[in-house]
């Protein structure tokens, strides 16, 4: 199962950074909120990316 | 109401445009998601010296924060070059920056619009009438500047631009300490595969007892370890009992600028137009640079869409050339050893020996780089397409 991600709204600084690799744009950026948006490709750019890990696995596991 | 302008980015380019633009009596508006300008502060705030500053602004003291007197390079710990530059540049508050900025736009008729998400931009038929807000109104202007950073979103909605890829992207995470630790007026750079591989850490004076140290990673096409990581040990091995305050973390796009900065009446300017340094990753002088241009030529355009195609042309001239040569130093520093990086610091002080044009420190001649590429000329000529770009 490809995993699905999530924002830690706690840790999250709302750079943006993850919403500039995301090739579908679903990463929505507000201020003082940040979510992942239904259309997401699951493709783990914004994983990646967060220099401070604020971008969670929330289902599914890395290596499929 | 229809305004001349609308400026998607409430940040040092967007304002800056925003600002001369209203000087001009153009009716303009900047919307940003951001519920306060200037906060929070996504860089270093190093930037060029007052000489430089003052070509786009009147400098105001309280808006400088320390005047740099120097750069300092330690590989793997040990200092391997240490220089005076005296004017090198001095270090913003940036978040007063942007609020003056803001402040002299809006007292010439400048409206800025915050917690404004923007969605979209608004079509009819193959013109952009406007841009989109997330509670479903529009905004209808006759030009629409993307400033919106390394998201890039309108350039992206118009198609200028994508998304950045990973090798495209600097991750960077930042604190500010109170630390006497490097806080002698110099920018100091830390490098090396011991303390972080593909990136810097950066050691910035804020004030006379707090330091901006942050981690910044040149992007990977592998899964990279985070910026936080290196950060973190640096820190616990510098400056172990040190308070910190302020995290903040940032992408700057290290992407080459694309060849069309506009499309009809739609202009991109600073990070969201890719104008930084892909080396560096500093971006508030070539925003600065940009806007201004921009402005210039929106200037000239008002009420067509002619002289806009000579802002690309004049951004492709020079600054884009001198991005191509930063690209390929870039790839040489990723593609070198420590023994080889050492020796590149050591040629870049006779490189620069000859004292440059104080009010410029920083403005590199293509020769001069050129010559700093021929130093590692192996290296440099497998990266020779991206000078094709």
């Amino acid at each position: 199962m490809s995993p699905s991600y999530s924002i830690d709204q706690a840790r999250c600084t709302f750079c943006g950074g993850c919403s500039s690799v995301c090739p579908a744009q679903a990463v929505l950026i507000r201020d003082g909120a940040g979510r992942i948006a239904e259309n997401c490709i699951r493709c783990g750019n914004c994983f990646r990316f967060c220099p401070i890990s604020a971008v969670k696995v929330t289902e599914g596991n890395l290596d499929t | 109401m229809k305004y001349d302008a609308a400026i998607v980015g409430a940040s040092i380019a967007g304002l800056y445009t925003g600002m001369k633009l209203a000087q001009n009596r153009w009716r303009v508006v900047v919307v940003d998601r951001r519920s306060a300008i200037g906060v929070p502060v996504p860089c270093g705030e190093a930037t060029g010296n007052r000489a430089e500053l003052s070509r786009f602004v009147k400098i105001d003291e309280s808006w400088i924060a320390r005047d740099i007197e120097g750069l300092a390079f330690h590989l793997n710990g040990a200092e391997a070059v240490s220089r005076a530059v005296p004017q090198a540049g001095v270090v913003l508050h940036r978040d007063r920056f942007e609020q003056a900025l803001a402040a002299a736009g809006t007292s010439r008729g400048m409206e800025i619009r915050l917690t404004t998400p923007v969605v979209g931009l608004a079509r009819s038929g193959e013109t952009f009438t406007g841009v989109l807000l997330e509670n479903g109104d529009d905004v209808e202007a006759d030009f629409l500047i993307g400033a919106d950073g390394c998201e890039s979103l309108v350039g992206r909605w118009a198609g200028l631009t994508g998304p950045l890829a990973e090798s495209e992207a600097f991750s960077s995470v930042q604190y500010r300490v109170e630390s006497g630790f490097c806080n002698d007026g110099y920018l100091h750079f830390f490098a090396g595969s011991r303390v972080i591989p593909r990136g810097y850490i950066w050691v910035f004076p804020k004030s006379s007892t707090t330091v901006s140290v942050g981690a910044g990673l040149y992007g990977s096409d592998r899964s990279p370890p985070r910026a936080e990581r290196f950060l973190e040990a640096f820190l616990a091995s510098h400056m172990p009992h040190a308070a910190r305050r302020n995290l903040i973390t940032g992408c700057v796009p290290l992407a080459l600028c694309p060849r069309r900065l506009c499309k009809g009446n739609v202009v991109l300017v600073g990070d969201a137009a890719r104008q930084c340094n892909p080396l560096t990753a500093a971006g508030i002088m070539n925003a600065l640079e940009a806007a201004d241009l921009c402005v210039r030529k929106l200037l000239m355009s008002k009420g067509s869409t002619n002289h806009l195609l000579s802002y690309s042309r004049t951004w492709n001239g020079r600054p884009r050339r001198q991005q191509k040569v930063f690209l390929v130093l870039k790839e040489v520093f990723l593609a070198s050893s420590d023994t080889e990086i050492s020796k590149a610091v050591f040629t870049l002080q006779s490189v620069f020996k000859a004292a440059p044009d104080r009010s410029r420190p920083f403005r590199f001649s293509l020769f001069k780089l050129l010559r700093l590429l021929c130093a590692f000329f192996p290296k440099a000529v497998r990266q020779w397409r991206v000078l094709l770009k």
